[in-house]
Parts: structure tokens; sequence; C-alpha cells
């Protein structure tokens, strides 16, 4: 084979970027559930055929896809017998290449000249397809039946026709019908316009060369994370996150992570993390896979999203832990919680070998609450919250405060909008004072959150973690503060048996819901951070005297 | 003789055109800028042999709030909320600047401290839940006064349902404190999103103290001078305002220099023939795009200034990538190319500044190439000269010897990368308003815009490149062009079905008589006004709305009409089919319009600098090319590339295969045969 010139090597990596950021875009601009057009939870990429292994996917795709795509590919590739032009498979299968019941994934086989060269595929995240509570996040399933409708493979569309007897199904099954024909709309459009420019992309190249192109791009990636693993010392380097519980029962849930660097290669092996729970807390194979790459990718961020990054890679994740949960066991929350769990695991063992390069803990939960019921006037409505807290310090400064999911980019909405729409009234939205934790670089603050409910009568669920365990300091930083999320009931406050999580709490007017969340921890020893940056915090508002006389020595005076 | 003026002042440079009113002829002059802009501006009039007296417009392009928020260097500013939410600058809307790594610099421009709270509370749907007190105001006004903030910043939580409440609150604290600029968030954005419209007003308050000392100087300037007019200046939408109102709306001029660029790009392009335009400004830096359909500028009513400073003001909507010139080529770890989005900025600058600069950029790439003449200065007043050696030197250590490339070879991998880029923009551009590419030609102007306007046009299938008389002055040009402009939104939030077209009818009426009013006030109403009224759309579901044109007519907008014209929009944005479900009307906007009586202007020629030859590569090969001045393209006759185009602001590259014949406005035409 020969091989393709540098220049068109490089041209061609440009393309297929925006090929995916504009079925990205294509897919934002039409969706119907805010949580694709605001939160922008989906991903878009192109894949080979048989592994399915990544060729490109959008830098401003959801990065829990990062991983789960390949897996969902794959699955098409061995289900379906003969894949034919013009067909749209559909699969929300958590064990099959995926996370939860809700991300909704579409694979579409991209042919040229007869042969099917490689596939189109893209997820999305669709508000509720039935199970136990609106929305899916069921804090207390004890099996994924209790979660939401499960697909296979299925054609949703066949010859270029859309199924209607699928989306009747689909419709059937969700709680808001009226979604999901939108939403399938703009999904099936981001793969058409994918499909559009990737033909152009064939045309003007041709197949042999856009071949190469990914072969040779597949190991330039492995090439780039080589580089960057190499820099790290060999070692062993190990750290356990503990979660709160499972939702059932309340004991903590250990994630192990033993990371082994041996010069340009690097083992991630779980072993010993607990047993696949009662609860939602589980994570499939494909989510942990996609939450260890992620987490190597926050610390090296310039390395391609190209399967190519894996090959360097050696993740064990065994089936006897929850990290790589079968059916049916639960998994509602391995995609908004475990999976960020997973990354602070992953960082905080490689803060050991480069400290320098790796931020301290950050808040790793959003705090999702559900809450559904009747408005004032006798309207049904589900309403979703998730809220970000704060980032560990970093050797580049302070934590962010507020940050989003570390496997996500999405946006939360305005209190104002969230007003209009939803029976509640907002008391504060604030930074969560004390929350941040010290250091050299102090973390992010954490968010303070409370509402009153103004409606007649509603049922809240919530799922979170980090309760009981706080981001962690690094190189001699402070952790930053756990979760304390609590409901006022009646004038009472009252914390959920499981902390972080419950179902159906019944909440009449003028109850409140208060979220407090996670600060990030600080970086270095807060002995360190110089006087005029301790100054700044007093002056601006962010650290008390007492703090500093607490944490910080009590300088300056 | 009466003439008018159009400036746009520049990080570098000061751009003056003015044109004689009755002739049309324009004057230009390009001065070094200086600290105080104004002096800068009043020199470069001068040198453009212009006496203030004779002036009877001066048309501003000014990066002073652009600046100030970028280099935090505004003013100390209170920002006054509802009690509970002082922290909305601080929170955003819970993201992080990039998807992958987890650090950040983040700083609102008013610190937490600065951030004060009034007790009063406004619900969703406007009723008042807590009244605001006199006493609250009053302890309120002490804590500003006893601080001595230089302006403040109101936004009350629902204001945008109910602006009473900060009304009054504004009232009594321009009462209190005189000599306090006070911007409050209803006046500015009265739309629902707490921190869109926080952080557009304490943008405003921010850069308020500068832009009334800096525009008041100029004023003064220019009044010393015999200028017996008022100061108009650029707004980010593409209108001019005069000085009284961009003093009270200073955010408004966020995008000032680049709008008025955009707005020349479309008035030169139109006069050539082509009114279905995308504009393509290349400078050192970066690259901003935008789309022109039928001659109108695309406007957006949400632009991010920064991380956590996002601006909900209508403004043309521009994309901005950073492929400039001083773009650094680098190999990255995997041994692929990668051009930007790192830039050498002006100092050290491209390698062959010999500035210091060691790493290669765009501009080396084009010396290497003969595309740009290493003997020659660049056209600057300082006489840069580039330096043909050290841009060799540069691409063969970093990007050559990495790839196995000759420098040449490596140049021209270079400007490929570099090209693709900026077409995957135009791309994405114009797929995010619906719109195939290639219907549109392409206007290159910025100092580099010309020398890469053609391949660009080739990679995106554009038939034809539109290159301005003189591509560098391209804002300044705008501000000659431009019509003064009223903007006004109405938030409705509503579905179609439950509205009537006496409600639409109601708001779009009001809009035509506010904005008629103000540019009346102002004294800009000529004798044409133009009102155009918008409707902001989707499904009910969608966040994303399509803009719905509604002409100029307030009345008759049933919900059939409203809704079939989405359904035309909608169709004609996506492509897609239209669904059953039902419709949002968003917001109701309006845009009234002043026209200014342009007469054609005509550019006078650039000096030729030198007609010859040299050797020059593009991607089928070197050629020996001919060099020549721009009055040696004529109207009658197309020139055949490969072809260069010396001038003292640009060069202009007109590959083989493409050929270029000058249009009587003044532009060169390129046709491109893709």
């Amino acid at each position: 084979m020969t091989t393709v010139d540098p220049t068109t090597l490089a041209v061609v990596r440009g393309r297929l970027e925006q090929l995916v950021d504009e079925m990205d875009t294509v897919f934002e601009r039409m969706a119907f559930s805010p949580v694709i057009s605001d939160a922008l939870d989906r991903a878009n990429g192109v894949y080979r055929p048989g592994t399915g292994s990544m060729i490109v996917q959008g830098e401003r795709g959801l990065p829990i896809f990062v991983g789960v795509m390949q897996f969902a590919v794959r699955a098409v590739a061995e289900h379906v017998e003969s894949p034919a032009e013009g067909d749209v498979y559909l699969l929300n299968d958590p064990y099959l290449g995926g996370t939860h019941i809700m991300d909704v994934k579409m694979v579409r086989p991209f042919f040229h000249e007869g042969k099917l060269l490689c596939f189109l595929a893209n997820t999305g995240h669709w508000p509720d397809l039935g199970g136990r509570v609106p929305g899916g996040f069921a804090a207390q399933a004890s099996d994924v039946y209790q979660e939401g409708l499960r697909l296979p493979p299925v054609p949703i569309v066949s010859g270029g026709v859309l199924r209607q007897d699928i989306v009747d199904i689909l419709k059937f099954n969700s709680r808001i019908p009226e979604d999901i024909e939108g939403d399938i709309d703009a999904q099936v459009s981001a793969l058409r316009v994918g499909e559009r420019r990737l033909a152009e992309l064939l045309d003007e190249y041709g197949v042999g060369v856009i071949e190469q192109c990914w072969a040779e791009l597949e190991e330039r990636a492995a090439r780039e994370m080589r580089s960057y693993l190499s820099e790290l010392p060999d070692g062993d380097y190990e750290f356990v996150e503990e979660m709160d519980n499972d939702g059932l029962v309340d004991e903590p849930l250990e994630i192990r992570v033993r990371a082994s660097v041996r010069g340009d290669e690097m083992t991630v092996d779980f072993s010993g993390s607990s047993p696949p729970c009662l609860g939602p807390m589980n994570s499939v194979e494909a989510a942990t896979v996609s939450s260890a790459v992620v987490a190597i990718k926050h610390i090296f961020p310039d390395i391609a999203l190209n399967s190519g990054m894996f090959e360097p890679l050696n993740l064990v994740i065994p089936e006897d832990t929850f990290l790589n949960a079968a059916v049916p066991r639960p998994v509602a929350g391995c995609a908004a919680e475990t999976s960020q769990r997973i990354i602070t695991a992953v960082m905080g063992a490689l803060a050991q070998a480069a400290p320098e390069r790796v931020p301290a803990g950050s808040c790793a939960t959003i705090n999702n609450l559900s809450m559904g019921g009747q408005d004032e006037v006798g309207d049904p409505y589900v309403m979703y919250v998730f809220l970000g807290g704060g980032y560990g310090g970093n050797r580049a400064g302070d934590g962010l405060s507020n940050g989003c999911s570390l496997m996500s980019s999405a946006r939360t909405q305005s209190i104002e909008v969230t007003e209009q729409r939803y029976p509640v009234r907002f008391n504060r939205y604030a930074l969560r004072e004390g929350s941040a934790g010290a250091g050299r670089y102090r973390g992010g603050f954490g968010v303070d959150y409370e509402f009153t409910f103004t409606g007649g009568i509603a049922r809240a669920s919530l799922l979170g973690d980090q309760a009981c365990n706080a981001p962690r300091g690094v190189a001699g930083g402070l952790p930053g503060s756990v979760a304390e999320p609590y409901f006022v009931l009646g004038g009472e406050k009252v914390v959920l048996p499981m902390r972080s999580k419950g179902e159906n709490v019944e909440l009449r007017h003028g109850d409140r819901v208060r979220l407090r969340t996670p600060g990030g921890g600080g970086w270095g020893p807060p002995v360190d951070r110089p006087d005029a940056d301790i100054a700044a915090d007093v002056c601006g508002g962010y650290l008390t005297e007492a703090e500093v006389a607490r944490d910080y020595q009590g300088r300056p005076s | 003789m009466t003439a008018s003026a159009g400036v746009d002042v520049g990080g570098t440079f000061t751009d003056v055109t003015i044109a004689d009113t009755t002739t049309g002829r324009i004057t230009v002059a390009k001065v070094l800028s200086t600290v105080n802009q104004a002096d800068g501006l009043v020199h470069g009039l001068r040198e453009a042999g212009a006496s203030l007296a004779e002036l009877d417009t001066l048309v501003h392009g000014t990066t002073v709030a652009t600046n100030a928020i970028l280099e935090r260097r505004g003013a100390t500013v209170a920002l006054v909320t509802t009690a509970g939410f002082r922290d909305v600058l601080e929170l955003r809307r819970r993201d992080r600047p990039h998807t992958y790594g987890l650090t950040s610099d983040y700083r609102p421009l008013a610190p937490r401290a600065n951030c004060l709270e009034v007790h009063e509370r406004v619900a969703a749907d406007g009723t008042v839940l807590v009244p605001l007190e006199p006493e609250a105001i009053d302890g309120l006004a002490e804590r500003i006064e006893a601080r001595g903030f230089e302006a403040v910043a109101v936004c009350l939580l629902n204001s945008y349902a109910n602006a009473e409440p900060e009304r009054r609150l504004g009232a009594a604290l321009r009462e209190r404190l005189p000599h306090v600029p006070i911007s409050l968030s209803h006046e500015l954005a009265a739309e629902a999103g707490e921190f869109e419209r926080a952080s557009t007003v304490t943008v405003n308050a921010y850069v308020q103290p500068k832009m009334r000392d800096y525009l008041g100087s100029l004023r003064e300037q220019m009044r010393e001078g015999g200028f017996s007019h008022e100061v108009q200046v650029m707004q980010s939408s593409g209108g001019l305002m005069p000085v009284s109102r961009a003093i009270r709306e200073p955010a408004r001029t966020a995008l000032s220099g680049p709008a008025a660029g955009t707005v020349a790009a479309a008035a030169i392009a139109a006069a050539a023939g082509h009114p279905d335009v995308i504009s393509a400004d290349m400078g050192g830096t970066s690259f901003d795009v935008a789309l022109i359909p039928g001659g109108t500028p695309a406007v957006s009513t949400l632009t991010q200034l920064d991380f956590g400073i996002p601006l909900k003001l209508p403004m043309i909507d521009i994309h901005t990538i950073g492929a400039g010139g001083g773009s650094i080529a680098a190999v990255d770890r995997g041994g692929v190319l990668q051009v930007g989005p790192r830039s050498a900025g002006a100092n050290p600058g491209p390698a062959c500044y010999g500035l210091g600069g060691e790493e290669p950029t765009v501009t080396d790439a084009n010396v290497v190439l003969g595309r740009l003449p290493s003997e020659a200065s660049l056209g600057t007043e300082e006489g840069l000269r580039l330096d043909l050696k050290a841009a060799e030197h540069a691409i063969r250590e970093r990007v050559g010897e990495p790839l196995g490339q000759t420098p040449e070879e490596a140049a021209l991998s270079i400007i490929a990368v570099a090209n693709a880029k900026m077409a995957g923009t135009i791309r994405n551009v114009s797929v995010d308003a619906g719109a195939d590419p290639r219907k549109f030609a392409l206007v290159g102007f910025g100092g580099a815009g010309p020398l890469h306007a053609v391949e660009l046009a080739r990679e995106i299938g554009c038939a034809h490149v539109v290159l301005p008389p003189r591509p560098g002055l391209a804002s300044a040009l705008g501000c000659l062009v431009a019509d003064a402009r009223v903007d006004l939104t109405h938030p409705v939030e509503d579905l179609a079905e439950r509205l009537d077209a006496a409600t639409v009818e109601q708001v779009l009426s009001r809009h035509a008589r506010r904005g008629t009013g103000q540019l009346r006030a102002e004294g800009l109403a000529g004798e044409e006004l133009t009102v155009a009224h918008w409707a902001e759309m989707s499904y009910q579901k969608q966040l994303h709305t399509v803009p719905v044109e509604l002409g100029d007519r307030a009345d008759g907008w049933t919900e059939e009409r409203l809704t079939a014209a989405f359904v035309d929009a909608y169709r004609a944005h996506y492509g897609g089919m239209p669904r059953s479900a039902p419709v949002r009307l968003a917001n109701l906007r309006t845009t009234v319009t002043a026209r200014r009586d342009t007469p054609p202007l005509t550019v006078p020629d650039d000096t030729d600098r030198r007609e010859g030859r040299r050797r020059v590569v593009f991607t089928g090969g070197a050629f020996d090319t001919p060099v020549l001045g721009r009055g040696a393209i004529a109207e009658q006759s197309a020139r055949e590339g490969p072809l260069v185009v010396d001038q003292s602001d640009t060069t202009i590259l007109i590959p083989p295969g493409a050929s270029v014949r000058a249009h009587p406005s003044g532009s060169l035409v390129v046709e491109v045969h893709t």
C-alpha cells in the first residue's frame, strides 16, 4: 500500500471533523427535546464496518459517547445480517454498546459502489421511553425492565422510508410521544447531511485515498496517545473512589483503579471494584471504557477522537464488578453518576503520576432531580433539574465554579425559563459559600439551589451521589465539600434515607427542595497560596476572614 | 464641497475614508492608532485631506468596548440583582470553556463583592410578589455611593415579564447618583434568561465610562476642528447610531468594526452585481465569515464575547475562527499538520517579519510560495520587509523535515490545511442558515483575504469572487455606506394558536412608532425610513428558532398566516418536512432603518507599485507569473490566471484557470472556473 501524502492526510482529517460538526449542528438545531437542543446531549460520528472503530467523532459531542458509539456500531454490524443502502437502524440496549435506556443510537450503513464502506451513526438522549419514573432516572429500580423500553437494532428507516410502525411503538411507550417524531426527524436528518458530505469527499479524493487516510489517521492517533503516555513516569498508581450507595442498599460502592504505566502503554485495571449492585448505579462495559478514555483526554485534551487512541491502552473491566454489568442489572445512574466517578478515579490515580498535569478532584454528580405532577390549573408536567459544581484547583489556576458534568457539556436551563414552565419559585441560586477546597490553587465553588413548590401536589425523585465523599485535594490541597441535598416538607428538614437518592417524595404547596452541590478540591498546600490571592478572595467576597484563619493560617491580616 | 467620513479604528491602524457627497469620489488614509483613539482619528482625517468644518457626517467603527472586555480593563461595576441571585455571573449556565480539559481562568466582569442584592421579587407572569420598598432603594443607593462604583448594572429577576420595579429602581438611582451611569437590563434585552440578560447589562456598564470619556473627547476634538454635526458610531447590527445613544448603550458596539466590514462587503458586492454573497475577512489572527443573502447580512441575537460573557443584542452573525496570516503551523505528535488556532499575532509575528518569531505561519507559507512579494515592504507605514530566508527556515525546520517535504511542498501543505479550515467554516455558516454556499459569491477582504479568496471559492464551489477596490479598508468603507438603525425586540413566548392578529399588530406598530420616533429625535430620519418586521419562530418543542420575515406590514398576522410563513421559512432553512406540531412564536423583532443617500462611491486607484513577473507556486506547480498593478485589469477584457496583483493594502492571487476583470463599480470580479 502506498502511503497517503501528508497534505491530503491533514486536509482529509479537517474535512472529516467538519462533517461531524455539521451533523452535530443539524441534530441540535432540529431536535424537539431540550436535552438535545439546549443541553447538547448528543454525538455524531463515522465508524468502520466490522469492528465499528471510530474514524472520527465530533469534538462538540457528549464525551461519554467517545467509546460507546464504537460498541453500538459493532452491535449493528453483528446483529444485522445484511444492512442495506437506505436503511437506518435504531437501538438503545445498554448492554449492546450503550449507556442508559434514554440514549438512543441510530446507525446508517454507507455504501460506495455497492460495497459497505463505513457507518454513520449518532446518539441522542430522548426524554422518556417509559419505565417506572418519568425520564427514566429511577433511583430505586432493581432491574433494567423498570427503566424503560429496551431495543435491539431495529430498522427505523427501511430503503429510505421511515417505518411508521416502529415510530408508533416508540410513541406508545413514551410519556412525551409528541417529542419522539421531532427527535427522530432531527437524528435522521443529521445522518443524511453526513452521508451527503461523505459522498462529496469520496468524489473529490476517491475511495482509495480516503480509506488510506482512515488507516493512517488511526495509526497517527495511536502514535499521539503513545507520545503522551510516555511522558508519564512508569509505575503503578492506585486510587479508590467511593460512591454513596446504589439507591437500594445503603453500602458504599468502590471503584478501584490501578493504572500501570509501562513506557508508552498503559493498563487501567478496575479489578477489585464492588460487585454488580442491586440498584441502578451499575455501569456497562461501553460506558466504563468511555469514562476511562475521557479521563485521559481531560488530561491530554489535544488527542484526536479516533479509535487509534485506544490502541496503547489496555482496559481491564472484570464482569464481576458493577462497572461491567450484564442483563438485567439496572443502569440508569451509569451515564450521569457512575461514569463521572470513574473519571475522577482514573484522574486520581494519574494525579500521582503527574500531579502538575492533573486537576484536584471535582464535583462529579449532577444531582438529577425529576419532579412531576399537576400545576396550579391541573395540567400535567415533568420537570428535570441537573446541577454543576466546583472543579478542582490545578496548576493553571483555581478551579471553575459551577462546571458542568465531567462527561458532558450540557448547560442548565435558566431560572426564569424554569419558573415560566413549572410550578416552582426559586429562593436562591448562588455560589455555595465555604465549599471550595483550600490550596495553592483553590477549588471552584459548588452551587446552592433552592426552590419552593407552588403547585398542588408533586412527586420528586433524586438520583445523585457524592454526599459522603468530597472531591479530594491533590499535592497537599484540601478536599472540597460533599453534596447536601434535602427537602423541607411541612416546615421540617428531611434528608433522604439514601441521602443522595430517593423516589416519589411527595411535595405539597410551599414545600422546598434544596440542593447544595460539591465544591472542588484544592491543589498544592494552602500555605503556598500567595497573600495577594488570598486578599483578592476576601475582597472579592469569595472567602471570609474566618475561613482564611482556618484554612490558610490566618494570612493576610 | 461637503463630505462624509468613515473611520475604522483597529488595534494597529486607523483607516480613514472620505467621500465627496456630490461626486462620490473617495480619498483614503491609513495612520497608526493612538492611545486615545480620538487623536489618531482626527489626525487621520486631516491626513486624508479633510477639513473638519466641511464634513457633514462622521461614522466611526470602534474597538474601545471590545478591547475593554477582552483585556478586562473596564470600569468597577456594581451589579444589582434580586436577593438570592447575585451570583448569576459566577454561575453562568453550568459549562466549561472546552469540552476536554477542566481548566479555566474565568473571572466575571463584576467580582462577587460588587454584586449587590435588593429585596424585591416579581413572578414569571409579572406579578409583584415582594414589592420594592423605598427604604431598599435608599439603602442600595447609599451602598453604591459609599463604595464609589464607576457604573451600575441592574438585572432584576423576571424583569422581562414586568419591568416596573427595575425601571423604578433605575430612575431612583439615576436621580440619586447623577454622575454614575446606570444600565437597566430590560432596556437592552427584554428577554427571558437571567444570565444572558445580566451579562449583557454588565458588559454595557463595564465599558460605559470608557466609552463616555472616549466619545466625549472625540466629540470635543471634532467640534474644536469645526465639525458641527453629531458623530455617528457603528453598531454590531450593521447600522449606525449617534454618540448620544452609543454612550448610553455602548454594548451595541461590541462588534463595531467587523460589522462595518460586512456592511461594506454587502454594498460593494451588490454594486458589482452580486447581492447573494458570503463575506470572508481574513486578517492577521482571525478569519471572519458572514452570510449575506439578498444583500442583507444575517443577524443573530446572541454572541459569546468570551467564555462566560454572552451578549444578547442584535449583531451581524459573524463567525470567527483562529485562521489568519499569523496562524501557526505545527506538526502534532501523531505527525499530522495543524494550522492554528494559535497565532503569532503581530509581535513576534510570522518568522518572515524578522521580529523574533520562530514558528512558521500562513504568511510565511505565502512568502515561500512567492504569493507575497518577499523583496518588497508590506506596505505599512513602518515599512516592514518580508524575509524569505527566515520564512523558509522556519517552514523547513518545523514542518518540512517532520513531514519529509521540501519547504515549498510544506508551504503548499500549510496553505491547503488553512484553506480547508476556512472553507469548512464557510460551509458550516451556510448550513447553519440552511443556505447552499455554491449559490453565493465570495467577497474576499482584509489584508489576507484576497490572497486566499479564489482558492477558497474553488473549495466550496462558488463561481465568483468579488474583490473590493481597497480590501484593507473595508470596515472604514462600511462606515460610509451604513444606514442609521434601531432594533427593537418584544418577547412573546407563546403558541401561535394563542395569539391573534390584533396582539401582533399592537406590538409591531408600537415598535415601528418607537423606532421612527427615536431616529427622528436623533435627527437621523432622512427622507426614507424602512420598517422591517421579523418573527422568531419554531415548533413548540424546539429551542432554536427560525427567523421569519414579516415585511413592513404590522396588521393581518393571523395564526394561519404566521404559521404558513413559518413553515415556508422552516422548509427553506432545514429542507426538512414540516410537521403537524404546534408552532411557537418566541420574539417579535423590528428594525427601523433610515437610509443614507450615498452616491456611488469611486475609489481611487492604488498607486501602482510595480509590474513585472515573479515565480509563484500554485497547487498545480510553479509558474512564472505576471505581477500587475490594479489599474492594469480592464473592464473590457478578462485576464487569465496565473496572475498576481500587488497593491499597498493587499495582494490578490488569481490562480491558473481563473480569470479576472474589473467592474465599473471599482471591484474586481473573478470567474473561478471550478
